[in-house]
């Protein structure tokens, strides 16, 4: 259900907007119009398809994995072109075992973009990650287990304007959350880290 | 050993002396400071809120003339900012190259490999991660300063040479410790460096004295002395960006011996030289404002038991103050590099701080301050159960299969995020303190390295008397307390106290 929610967000946020996008700006297509002010509320919500990597020192074999996530920003412009603010991003697959993975990463987010007159935009951000379960593939041993992470974030996407107060973005990010060391009913498992990877849509508020 | 000898020469740029700049238009009395001299800035209210030279109230930008913000401000160049992000990125890794580091022969495959594989923690050396990054980092962010981007435009910038050279400058694995260190760190040190070399920059002389003053700037700001070289603005008589003229200077320097104890022995009477530099460059205590760094502290020491025993620079971000001006609340970013016999430690931070000063008389004032906040990143020498701190680390067989410049580790520290909090207060008499007692806290929560929470502690207590001009005499008491709470459950957490002493002598620019 949720990976169809996704699926349905992801696609209203990347096709939608690009022919308002289109009507929306006639002096610099693609240009964010007008101008954004400092202290304008900065609110991104979105889906995105996300590819997660498990790792740790001795992991046997790193396992790609496909799901779809939810990626939500909320602060402020600290000028025109700079937004900062906090970041959720809640991520939902299972394991093999069919235990189910939850990671919700909260971070503080920070976005910017180059040119005042496109919408390409870089964006970083750290924090915690709350995780439970991961993958891991230790001498067949997976464990079961609720873990705080620290969580960072990079990432870049192209912002439209859809008029004064609205607007869309195509995301791509990075999240990584390293567990650090896991106690495992066998043994320690050193330097626990999950690596996602999301391409998806956003819908901007300023 | 770049940052070491950056420093050095920094240190010998500053000692050296600089011309002040003769005022032109109605301005305030250029001020020295000992040898320093604040070049003549345009009069203005003390009260005026100092603003970024492109945000005017209310954030709309001033127009440019001629791809500059004001006549003294370099051409914005976006374009070339992140190509010279990239052109460091180049020659940092033709550098590696040429010392035969396997980890610089790099290919489209390495670089492949490393995107699919994502960030890991790396196995370097302490001082390469704490000192050597955040160093490189500084050139990614003065590349934006130099080509006329603002504060946050070249933090940007420093994000982008650290994530691109993470992934494509090495064939190792990115490094989440990397990433952050290079990038907060460089944004911290390529702000204090950008400012200093603007101090030494007397933009208003021609001739051997103007060249001069560019090299030593440039000798502080490698990047931004290369661009004005380059682009001729090494040569334009004109006046400095207001933004980079602070509103008042400090700067002491301390030389002298120090004694450390242990938890066995209260002070071993064997003793270490050091030589501690104290800068305060604009004035955190007052003023509205969103220029970050208007305002910084700088503390270096050399010597003490290591070669660099600490570093430190903590730079206002936003100023507010309250009720009247009695109350300055501040937000601050600091990067910090601390060696001693009780901690090897190394952050990223933010903090929030509150301060206010009280005059006594005409001469004599207090300042007081109270602060705490968010540890991005942390490292800590790892502590072991059982271990003492200062130990040297076991010796570990290496891997013979690893290449040239690849750490294979153990690595002896630990990494994790946490907080930090502290006070300090000031008796004054004129600007030259004569109590100053401080204390700190770092709070770190280990997840990558043995897990625990650290707990470090300091306190330190001067004292210091004039004894003739500018020279004077002091002596310190210092306290550092480390705990360790290991998470494994049975373990008794490590618990050590060192005090030391200081004698010195201080130099004052004020």
């Amino acid at each position: 259900m949720i990976r169809r929610l996704t699926f349905i967000v992801v696609a209203l946020a990347l096709f939608t907007p690009l022919p308002a996008a289109a009507q929306a700006t006639p002096p610099a297509p693609g240009a964010i119009e007008p101008p954004l002010r400092a202290g304008n509320k900065w609110i991104v919500v979105g889906g995105v398809w996300t590819t997660s990597l498990g790792d740790c020192t001795d992991c046997e074999e790193r396992e790609y994995r496909h799901t779809g996530s939810l990626l939500s920003n909320i602060g402020w412009s600290i000028n025109e072109r700079t937004d900062v603010g906090a970041e959720v991003m809640f991520v939902a697959s299972k394991a093999n075992t069919d235990d189910r993975i939850r990671l919700t990463f909260l971070m503080a987010s920070f976005q910017y973009r180059p040119w005042r007159t496109n919408g390409f935009f870089l964006k970083a951000g750290a924090g915690m990650a709350f995780v439970h379960n991961w993958i891991l593939n230790v001498e067949n041993d997976r464990p079961s287990f609720r873990s705080k992470a620290f969580a960072l974030a990079i990432g870049t996407g192209w912002e439209w304007s859809l008029g004064r107060h609205f607007g869309a973005q195509v995301i791509a990010t990075h999240h990584a959350a390293a567990l650090g060391d896991l106690q495992t009913s066998a043994r320690t498992v050193e330097n626990v880290m999950g690596n996602l990877w999301s391409v998806g849509g956003t819908i901007v508020i300023r | 050993m770049e940052p070491l000898l950056s420093s050095t020469l920094l240190l010998s740029a500053l000692l050296g002396g600089f011309p002040s700049a003769p005022p032109q238009t109605p301005v305030t009395p250029a001020r020295c400071v000992g040898l320093l001299c604040l070049s003549a800035r345009p009069a203005e209210p003390r009260e005026a809120p100092i603003l970024s030279i492109r945000q005017a109230p209310g954030q709309v930008a001033a127009p440019l003339v001629d791809g500059r913000a004001c006549p003294g401000c370099p051409k914005r160049r976006l374009g070339h900012a992140f190509i010279q992000a990239t052109i460091i990125n180049g020659f940092y890794e033709l550098a590696n190259l040429i010392r035969g580091q396997d980890t610089a022969k790099i290919t489209p495959s390495t670089w492949w490999l490393n995107m699919k594989r994502g960030w890991e923690w790396d196995l370097d050396d302490f001082v390469v991660n704490q000192i050597g990054h955040p160093y490189q980092g500084n050139n990614y962010y003065t590349a934006g300063r130099a080509n006329g981007l603002n504060f946050w435009e070249s933090s940007a910038l420093t994000a982008f040479g650290s994530g691109t050279w993470e992934f494509f400058g090495e064939t190792n694995q990115a490094s989440l410790n990397d990433l952050i260190n290079t990038t907060l760190g460089g944004i911290a040190l390529g702000e204090m460096f950008y400012r200093t070399s603007w101090l030494i920059r007397n933009t208003q002389k021609t001739g051997k004295a103007r060249l001069w003053s560019e090299i030593g700037a440039t000798v502080a700001d490698p990047i931004g002395g290369i661009n004005r070289f380059i682009s001729g603005d090494s040569a334009r008589v004109v006046e400095k960006p207001r933004d980079v003229v602070p509103s008042a200077l400090g700067s002491t320097i301390v030389a002298g011996a120090l004694w450390r104890g242990s938890n066995h022995e209260t002070i071993n009477s064997a003793g270490f030289g050091f030589l501690e530099t104290e800068v305060l460059y604009g004035d955190p205590t007052t003023g509205r404002s969103r220029t970050p760094y208007d305002a910084f502290g700088l503390r270096l020491d050399i010597g003490g038991g290591s070669a660099l025993s600490e570093a430190r620079v903590r730079g206002r971000l936003i100023g507010q103050p309250y009720k009247g001006g009695a109350v300055q609340l501040n937000v601050a970013q600091a990067y910090q590099f601390n060696s001693n016999t009780a901690y090897r430690f190394g952050a990223q931070a933010f903090e929030v701080n509150l301060s206010f000063v009280k005059n006594f008389s005409s001469t004599v004032s207090m300042w007081t301050a109270g602060w705490g906040g968010v540890t991005v990143l942390g490292a800590v020498d790892s502590l072991p159960p059982g271990a003492t701190p200062g130990e040297p680390p076991p010796e570990e067989p290496t891997d013979p299969d690893a290449g040239q410049g690849v750490s294979t580790g153990p690595r002896f520290y630990d990494y994790g995020p946490g907080t930090n909090f502290g006070g300090l207060f000031f008796l004054r008499h004129g600007a030259r303190p004569f109590l100053l007692f401080s204390y700190e806290a770092h709070h770190l929560y280990i997840v990558d390295g043995i897990r625990a929470n650290h707990l470090l502690q300091r306190m330190r207590l001067d004292l210091r008397a004039p004894l003739k001009g500018r020279v004077g005499i002091g002596g310190a008491a210092e306290f550092f307390d480390r705990r360790t709470y290991y998470q494994t459950e049975g373990v008794a957490a490590g618990k050590f106290r060192f005090p030391q002493v200081r004698l010195y002598l201080t130099w004052s620019a004020s």
